[in-house]
């Protein structure tokens, strides 16, 4: 071994790689980390933008439409990026000296928590506007794709106006629809959300509706 | 006064090679034994060793002369000797990638007196049936009764959690107790 050192056979790595291996895995970490904390509040945001988040409050239909309707693809990308963030703390003895189960409550706690934190702010709503305005360069897109998709029986809206046997709601986008339903307890102005079939004439007959908050 | 381990790293790392000579010294004999206790095959046993420190002094660098040397070299020889478990067909088979017991939480009995007794009981046993453990099993009883690793430098080399490793270690106990009392 001393032959080997002496000959230089063993060469020691110098200090600064591993400061850099160092620098890079938590400069990882925190990408991760801010990733994480990006697509779980903006998962929150779409959810209650679409008016998905009020799916279950329908019944069990409710959930079976809150369920088909989900980003998922945010949720892969989410659960891949929670993942990596675990996979770099792990190395760190406070992490693992205690069990992964604790990591994995912590994560998905600090993500929860966050999530729920940054979409309470106007972060994601200022993006939205900007996208929807077309003022929004490189994201508008991703804003404008998943903040103003339609589902089958979810529909969200203002109401403009009544109807014989129902009113009219406008969506986010100005897309205005009919809406059949028996009687009507909301005022004009009202944001609501609606849970019932488009018909192929664009009316929506309305199996349950929701008041929301502005 | 002798100097610790960790003085002898840190003087390694300031560009006296010839200091790792003593670290050499101190851990031969102990690496060596935890090797053939562990993988249990006498063949290649100084060879792995041998990687073991120039593993240690290729990346001396990345070691933090605050924290104990030994559960950092034990650490390599840990990944030294289950990449030689990874290479070997027959091994690989006793070997999971992960386990679901580092989940959970475990409760950890105190360590008292009357285990220090019968620590050279268990020793004698360990010698004898070592070999028929699990080596999930082996691993920390070895680390524990013969390199007299406490459970949390045990946990630093297997980064595995603490009540994990005292859990294995109970089971191992008790695995033992059936193969030398039929």
């Amino acid at each position: 071994m001393l032959d080997a050192i002496q000959s230089g056979d063993a060469k020691m790595e110098p200090k600064w790689h591993f400061v850099l291996e160092t620098i890079l895995l938590i400069t990882g970490g925190v990408l991760a980390l801010l990733l994480v904390l990006y697509l779980a509040s903006f998962v929150v945001f779409v959810l209650h933008q679409t008016g998905l988040w009020y799916a279950p409050t329908f019944g069990v239909a409710g959930w079976f439409s809150f369920l088909r309707s989900l980003p998922w693809i945010l949720i892969i990308l989410l659960i891949i990026f929670m993942v990596i963030l675990g996979v770099l703390v792990k190395r760190y003895s406070f992490v693992y000296e205690r069990p992964a189960m604790y990591l994995f409550i912590g994560i998905v706690a600090f993500v929860a928590v966050g999530g729920f934190l940054i979409a309470a702010t106007p972060f994601h709503r200022t993006l939205f506007d900007a996208a929807r305005n077309g003022n929004l360069p490189v994201l508008g897109g991703f804003y404008r794709g998943f903040g103003m998709q339609h589902f089958g029986d979810i529909h969200r809206g203002s109401i403009t106006g009544t109807t014989t046997n129902g009113f009219v709601i406008r969506d986010d986008g100005g897309q205005t629809s009919t809406v059949l339903y028996g009687h009507f307890p909301f005022s004009i102005g009202n944001d609501i959300i609606i849970f019932g079939e488009r018909t192929p004439s664009g009316t929506i007959n309305a199996s349950g509706i929701q008041q929301v908050s502005q | 006064m002798e100097q610790t381990d960790e003085n002898i790293a840190l003087e390694v790392q300031k560009g006296h090679g010839e200091a790792f000579g003593a670290l050499v010294l101190r851990y031969q004999p102990k690496l060596s034994r935890y090797a053939r206790k562990f993988l249990f095959r006498g063949d290649d046993i100084e060879d792995l060793v041998q990687d073991v420190f120039i593993k240690a002094y290729t990346k001396i660098q990345s070691f933090d002369s605050k924290q104990r040397f030994s559960p950092w070299i034990y650490r390599i020889a840990h990944n030294v000797f289950l990449n030689a478990v990874r290479d070997n067909a027959k091994d690989r088979a006793n070997f999971s990638l992960f386990d679901v017991d580092v989940l959970f939480p475990h409760p950890i009995a105190k360590e008292t007196a009357d285990d220090e007794a019968k620590r050279d009981e268990m020793k004698r046993m360990l010698d004898v049936s070592l070999g028929s453990l699990d080596p999930k099993y082996r691993e920390p009883l070895v680390l524990y009764y013969f390199e007299d690793l406490d459970l949390k430098s045990i946990s630093q080399v297997l980064q595995v959690p603490i009540s994990t490793i005292a859990n294995r270690i109970k089971k191992g106990k008790l695995m033992l107790g059936k193969i030398v009392k039929p």
